[in-house]
């Protein structure tokens, strides 16, 4: 049993609820032998009359239990003195006192991730039930026109707005719950296949507009998609950097192999994807090297020993992200006595590393962890040929899955040390941290970012100037700002390699030295 | 000191036994000889002891468990321009309230329902709490920023 949340008037669990002999049925007093019959190991008794509401309050006081009236958004109360509200906030506190997040598990269901799953197979079994509707019942109606106009503006809606739970909202709350996501998303795609839409995209679902924009909207999906082919695998991917690198690689292989230059689509993905690459890039090489300097290692030698284990799994220096403040042997404390990375360094042979040196750890399970990736997708690319199936269909195996849980526990133990940090130097600066955040959100989103990516990023203030001009800038010259052009330009002419496009960001990031140093410095006096 | 649940259910049946056969909470209720246990009981109830799940239902609870209606398969019926359609109902997630009973509002109406479950809240938690483990500063990327502390 997984819990949903732990609210007073919704506490709610995922699936069915086992009961044990701790546990009691209330039931209509002729039918006591059967009830125990089919729940032999939970107690059972009866009532008298219809139904069973006037006694459940009976039934709990007389196990000593205080009861409350209960209305639709927690228990009925006059004010903040009175002895439910009272109550209610105690109960909060009781099961903090237990260890339990209340905050993780406060949300009321129609904003939880099990609404959010209930909505999406809904729509799509309704459009399923419509489809088979009108092919039996009136040849005549064009299913297709029904299906855009009726049926898939739905699938769509349910992901977003209308159930209050934004895609990512619902991601990030599955994988915290240790749902299986990759799962959940493999299943969603066979439903849609079974109505030959496959090839929709499952992060563009926050979108209201006329049936004919809607319309508008799925086509330039599926045309993305198919364009993409985006493997579902890279949902997972907690290294942006990487994510965005295999993308890039991935839309240059295309346009060779179908000879897409020009083509309006694809240029547009290849902005879009660049333009993350350039804000998840920016800065994160300087953090580790800073500690470094500090403990006076030499940052050239040191740099050369970290590229040689690096660059061969595709990263290099750039693509951490850390503080000068942190504690290692506090993190290496942590990793050691995480059951799950210890099951996945036994289970893959990674040796402990001596010392304080959480990034050759770090580094250690990201090898392996990488190296796993590239065997599994080559083994899917094998089975996908093999079997002519999607590869979209075919099922990764467990080690792949473990390898997505240490990568998202990795990162966790990173954003740990930094948070804090950050929000006290905002709030050394009279800024409140709450309100701090709300106003930055939209900005972020803006630029295709979360607060997540943000708080990765070293030099903030500098990237909330850049994000200022982005959103009132045009596009043209907001992508000025960032040498996007120049990047594309460079990209789409000469064919050039990621190695390439990075010294290009390099290019672009050592024109802004002189600001970035006003920064550091504005930072260092505060 | 002995489970408090336990102390009641003992006492149950023992006079179940007194009675020869099951009483009903009616009849329970009615006898006052739970009335003394009862108030011991509520005065050492302390902490995470203090809360207890309910859960009431149409659907009888089968093989120890309560089903959610996508196990049960129920359909769910819909009129549309073309005609009605049936498809699966998909809420797969078990619902309570806590020291409650649940009041029906714009979308359920549970006033005469037949079933009724009491689970105790500690023993629920306990069956789970490696669910629970999360990692605090993940709250701060929660897109509810009025969750903030």
């Amino acid at each position: 049993m997984n819990y949903g949340a732990t609210r007073v008037e919704d506490f709610f669990v995922r699936g069915s609820a086992k009961l044990n002999n701790n546990d009691w049925i209330l039931c209509p007093q002729e039918e006591i032998e059967i009830m125990k019959k089919e729940n032999p190991g939970v107690n059972v008794i009866g009532y008298e009359g219809e139904n069973v509401i006037n006694y459940t309050k009976k039934f709990m006081e007389m196990f000593g239990y205080q009861t409350f009236e209960m209305g639709e958004h927690g228990y009925i109360y006059d004010s903040a003195e009175s002895y439910s509200f009272i109550w209610q906030k105690e109960y909060e506190q009781d099961l903090v006192n237990k260890g339990i997040d209340v905050n993780l598990f406060s949300n009321p269901h129609f904003l939880s991730w099990e609404k959010f799953i209930e909505m999406e197979l809904i729509n799509i079994d309704k459009t399923n039930a419509l489809y088979k509707l009108l092919k039996n019942k009136e040849p005549e109606i064009p299913i297709d026109e029904v299906l855009k106009t009726h049926c898939l503006p739905n699938i769509y809606s349910c992901k977003g707005p209308v159930c209050g739970l934004d895609y990512e909202d619902a991601k990030e709350q599955a994988i915290k719950k240790g749902i299986d996501f990759l799962k959940y998303q493999k299943q969603i795609r066979e439903e849609l296949t079974s109505l030959g839409i496959s090839d929709l995209q499952f992060e563009n679902r926050n979108f209201e507009g006329s049936m004919e924009q809607v319309n508008q909207r799925i086509l330039e999906n599926i045309s993305i998609e198919k364009f993409l082919k985006t493997d579902i695998t890279e949902q997972y991917e907690e290294d942006m950097v990487i994510t965005n690198i295999k993308r890039i690689k991935r839309i240059k292989e295309k346009m060779q192999s179908e000879k897409l230059h020009g083509d309006n689509e694809a240029e547009k993905v290849l902005k879009y994807v660049v333009k993350h690459l350039i804000q998840d890039l920016h800065e994160r090489g300087n953090l580790y090297k800073n500690q470094k300097e500090e403990e006076g290692v030499d940052w050239s030698d040191h740099q050369q020993k970290l590229n040689e284990m690096l660059l061969p799994i595709g990263l290099d220096c750039k693509c951490f992200f850390g503080d000068k403040n942190i504690k290692p042997e506090d993190i290496l404390q942590q990793i050691n006595n995480n059951d799950i990375i210890k099951d996945f360094m036994l289970q893959n042979g990674i040796q402990e590393v001596e010392g304080e040196d959480i990034l050759s750890k770090y580094v250690g399970i990201k090898a392996k962890i990488n190296e796993i990736e590239i065997q599994k997708t080559r083994e899917l690319d094998q089975e996908a040929e093999i079997t002519g199936k999607d590869i979209l269909m075919i099922e990764p195996d467990t080690s792949y899955e473990n390898c997505v849980k240490v990568n998202a526990i990795l990162t966790e133990y990173i954003a740990n040390e930094l948070t804090p940090q950050y929000r006290e130097y905002i709030e050394k600066t009279g800024k409140d941290w709450e309100q701090y955040l709300l106003e930055l959100t939209p900005k972020l989103s803006a630029i295709g970012m979360t607060i997540e990516d943000f708080m990765q990023v070293k030099n903030k203030s500098n990237l909330i100037k850049k994000m200022d001009k982005f959103i009132d800038d045009s596009v043209e010259q907001n992508e000025q700002v960032y040498g996007i052009n120049k990047l594309i330009e460079t990209y789409q002419d000469t064919g050039t390699t990621i190695t390439e496009v990075e010294k290009s960001y390099d290019v672009i990031r050592k024109s802004n030295e002189h600001e970035i140093e006003n920064e550091n410095q504005q930072i260092e006096e505060l | 000191m002995t489970d408090p649940t336990q102390q009641m259910k003992e006492k149950i049946e023992e006079l179940n036994k007194k009675a020869g056969k099951k009483l009903t909470i009616n009849e329970l209720i009615k006898s006052g000889e739970l009335s003394n246990l009862t108030y011991e009981i509520a005065c050492n109830r302390k902490g995470i002891d203090k809360y207890v799940l309910m859960h009431v239902t149409d659907y009888k609870p089968k093989g120890d468990k309560i089903r959610t209606v996508t196990e049960k398969e129920i359909k769910v019926k819909e009129e549309t321009p073309f005609g009605e359609i049936e498809y699966r109902n998909r809420r797969n997630t078990t619902h309570f309230t806590v020291n409650s009973t649940v009041t029906s509002h714009f979308f359920g109406n549970w006033d005469n329902k037949r079933y009724a479950v009491m689970s105790p809240l500690n023993n629920c938690l306990d069956e789970n709490k490696n669910e629970l483990r999360c990692n605090k500063s993940r709250r701060l990327f929660c897109k509810r920023l009025s969750q903030i502390k």
